[in-house]
């Protein structure tokens, strides 16, 4: 087990034990493999200006201090670069990557070697202070053996480039929890921050969108194309939309506005009456109606058809021919009683004092779901109509605005 | 009322935000170690210096400029370039070149603070430890940014010396002419002051701030140009600040002949606009300055510490993830609190010298910042233009130079 700062300025000995040059680096061809295979050598012969190359199969022997060749220094034959190569040192070394498993961002500090199968192969990425230690020379002071290093291997990293290159953004970053993605957006510099969302899919930008800091939402969303933010903007639900769009002076409010569907921003349009901290400010309008006729079966056959376009589906709202909210089915009633039953047979009915006003601040909202044990509570306008609801994460979110 | 209140604030401090990190940080630059420098330049020396001012105003706007313009090509902090460029072992010398500098500009911050309330007779042992508290709370519990913009409403305070200086009805055509007439005189206290006046004004952290502020606000290309124009501005505007106070305490200390060796001395040069209030006023200037600098230096350097190990940083980490970062600032709080405790330090001494150690310290970060932007690799076509590379290579040398007479004149105890 060996580390590229060991190998780094380590004398290279062609077989007639002359000295050919200095190591400047080493050459892996990316792959998503755990262990990625190191393929050639950098050197810099003295006097020259350019470093040269060789591939690894001139190798005889890789040592901490110095590589062995089995030929003579005039056989080798330059490798052949390709511009998807990592050079190490020059790539990777002191380079800032995403650590997939703990989702944060962090700096390259040493990579670490070792032979699988008679391959010369990236073990790890050290990332640990043990690494900076090594480097500044001081791996021979007391207590260094007791600190712990730290490894990450090749496949659970995203290489951030100057501008972490589209091409090789990894399939295990774009599978991590929005929320964690967000956080290591959060870390990333706006620039690539922007990078990285350009490439994820728009459903899930939209979730990563939401999960954001205010600030970072600014930075993500300033260099989009319209069309892209269109197609992420119809995935954020309205009431993530319209606090996001409260923040913003009115001329960039209108920039976004102008993106959105006719529909629905006439929506946004109208939630953006609401203060902040109420309950028409904190409601989304996005969940289950239905009407006390609808069947079990009918109303089963809509939950299945919307629900991907839902963030709750956990009760369904039945309203009246004028929209006012006359009761509540839950999804377990749903699944338990026989599919010929009406809605209004098994709707559990809601007095108004379960509901809150559109008008009603945060505190009385919060007061009244906690009294009746609510998830999510109805929002009505003065007439009793139904408008949306408020679910604990809004309140949650509102309180607790940074976690 | 109530209801007004809460829509002007965000307006005001919308406001301040658009004042950019040029004047920001030109801004923060007149700190305690600002105020005290210039009191005592002008004090000491009359307008003797005021050609050193006027140079390093070119040079300050010069070399921020540079700090924008890697900040924008290379999307990262000074700290995170030099790691990429220079490999660890440089990147390491440069942090503990920068760490000093800044925990030096910290004692200065909290020598102000102490001298600030040592004007109403309040002891340092009671105001430091309390001052240090309050930014460790703020800055891991509260709100950086806003606690930032207030103490820069605050440090507005400027404003009063250059009404000041119209009061006192200066000589400013023998203002102006010292401006481009250099004096020099070869004495170990006039070079440490004259080094103190470059340290306080172009400064180690200043560089960081800029790059890391234009990086934060993820600014392009296409904003260089008003961004140069701010940085040039800022210069601009701290300098005619630092212009006036060195006028205030010529017109008043100097022709009398009193040395500054408290804040209440130092004071005295406000007298001509506030009479009786002159100390208040300066307390309370010295006060918001030190103050805003006590914010911000601890936070910019475990800012720019961060980015070059790799550690994580930003008050969203918490404590468990943020571990170095929150040590870092815990340390350049209150290792230089404990420095200003110690008893019988001499607070103005002090302010002035931590000055010098930045001013010394300098020419190592700008040399840094000299092979990045000189670095095809890294600027492309954005590298430096000649005159830019003059003006830095001169301020480089002019600093050494007057380090290395500073010396001599020391061993050989000239003055």
């Amino acid at each position: 087990m060996f580390f590229l700062s060991q190998l780094l300025d380590a004398p290279i000995i062609d077989s007639a034990d002359r000295v050919v040059g200095k190591v400047t680096d080493l050459i892996s061809r990316p792959s998503e493999n755990k262990f990625p295979s190191v393929i050639a050598v950098a050197y810099k012969v003295k006097g020259e200006k350019e470093p040269r190359t060789f591939a690894l199969n001139y190798v005889e022997n890789l040592g901490k201090n110095e590589i062995t060749l089995s030929t003579l220094a005039s056989k080798l034959q330059p490798y052949d670069s390709r511009t998807h190569d990592n050079w190490l040192a020059r790539d990777i070394l002191d380079k800032q990557i995403v650590d997939l498993e703990g989702t944060r961002v962090v700096r390259v500090n040493d990579l670490r070697f070792g032979m699988v199968n008679g391959e010369f192969k990236i073990l790890g990425i050290d990332v640990s202070t043990k690494g900076i230690l090594r480097r500044l020379g001081m791996d021979r002071w007391p207590g260094f053996s007791l600190l712990q290093p730290q490894f990450i291997d090749w496949e659970k990293v995203q290489l951030v480039g100057k501008s972490l290159k589209l091409s090789t953004v990894s399939q295990e970053l774009v599978k991590l929890h929005p929320a964690d993605l967000a956080n290591i957006m959060e870390d990333l510099n706006p620039h690539q921050s922007h990078k990285l969302m350009q490439s994820l899919d728009a459903r899930t930008a939209a979730k990563v969108f939401e999960e954001l800091q205010l600030e970072a939402k600014h930075h993500v969303l300033k260099n989009f194309d319209p069309v892209q933010l269109t197609g992420i903007l119809t995935h954020v639900p309205i009431d993530e939309l319209v606090d996001y769009l409260k923040t913003l002076k009115s001329v960039d409010r209108r920039k976004i506005m102008s993106n959105l569907s006719d529909k629905r921003k006439k929506t946004v349009q109208q939630f953006l009456r609401y203060e902040n901290d109420t309950a028409g400010g904190l409601m989304t309008t996005e969940f289950i109606r239905a009407t006390p006729k609808w069947t079990v079966a009918e109303t089963r056959e809509h939950v299945r058809e919307v629900s991907e376009t839902l963030r709750t589906i956990n009760f369904v709202y039945i309203v009246n021919d004028v929209n006012e909210l006359i009761g509540i089915v839950s999804m377990r009633s749903l699944i338990v009683y026989p599919p010929s039953q009406k809605l209004r047979q098994i709707m559990k009915k809601i007095r108004v004092h379960q509901t809150v006003h559109v008008d009603a601040d945060i505190e009385l909202v919060a007061k009244i779901m906690t009294r009746y044990n609510l998830h999510t509570v109805a929002v009505l306008d003065d007439h009793h109509k139904l408008l949306g609801l408020v679910t604990v994460d809004d309140i949650l979110r509102h309180l607790m605005p940074s976690a | 009322m109530k209801e007004r209140a809460k829509r002007i604030w965000p307006k005001i401090l919308f406001f301040m935000g658009v004042i950019g990190p040029g004047i920001i940080a030109a801004n923060a630059d007149n700190d305690a170690g600002g105020i005290s420098t210039y009191s005592i330049v002008g004090a000491h020396f009359g307008l003797k210096m005021l050609w050193v001012l006027f140079l390093v105003t070119i040079s300050l706007a010069v070399t921020q400029e540079m700090g924008v313009r890697i900040g924008i090509v290379t999307r990262q902090g000074l700290g995170g370039v030099i790691r990429e460029n220079f490999g660890l072992k440089w990147t390491a010398f440069a942090m503990i070149t920068m760490l000093v500098a800044n925990l030096g500009t910290v004692t200065a911050e909290f020598s102000g603070i102490a001298a600030s309330f040592s004007i109403f007779d309040v002891s340092k042992y009671i105001v430091v430890p309390l001052a240090a508290m309050i930014v460790w709370l703020v800055l891991y519990k509260g709100s950086f940014k806003t606690t930032q913009r207030i103490f820069l409403i605050f440090s507005a305070f400027y404003i009063v010396y250059i009404i000041n200086g119209f009061v006192i009805k200066p000589d400013f055509a023998e203002a102006t002419k010292s401006l481009f007439i250099p004096t020099l005189e070869w004495t170990p206290i006039f070079l440490v002051t004259m080094i103190a006046l470059i340290g306080t004004t172009i400064t180690p952290w200043g560089q960081f701030f800029i790059q890391s502020y234009v990086v934060d606000k993820g600014l392009d290309a296409k904003h260089y140009k008003a961004e140069k124009l701010e940085v040039f501005a800022g210069a601009f505007i701290t300098d005619i600040v630092s212009f006036f106070i060195i006028i205030s305490t010529a017109a008043t200390l100097y022709k009398v002949g009193i040395t500054i060796t408290d804040a209440k001395d130092a004071a005295e040069a406000l007298k001509p606009l506030a009479g009786n209030f002159a100390q208040l006023l300066f307390a309370f200037g010295l006060f918001s300055a030190s103050m805003l600098g006590a914010f911000i230096l601890p936070t910019a350097t475990a800012y720019a510490i961060c980015e070059a190990f790799g550690w994580e940083y930003g008050f969203d980490t918490d404590w468990k993830r943020g571990k170095m970062f929150y040590s870092i600032i815990l340390i350049s709080i209150f290792l230089p609190a404990m420095l200003v405790l110690i008893p019988g330090v001499n607070l103005i001494k002090v302010m002035l010298l931590s000055q010098d150690v930045n001013g010394i310290l300098l020419p190592i970060i700008l040399i840094f910042v000299m092979k990045i932007i000189n670095n095809k690799n890294v600027m492309g076509e954005h590298v430096n233009r000649p005159i830019g590379n003059a003006i830095a290579w001169l301020t480089i040398i002019g600093i050494i130079a007057a380090t290395i007479a500073l010396l001599v004149t020391s061993v050989l105890k000239i003055g």
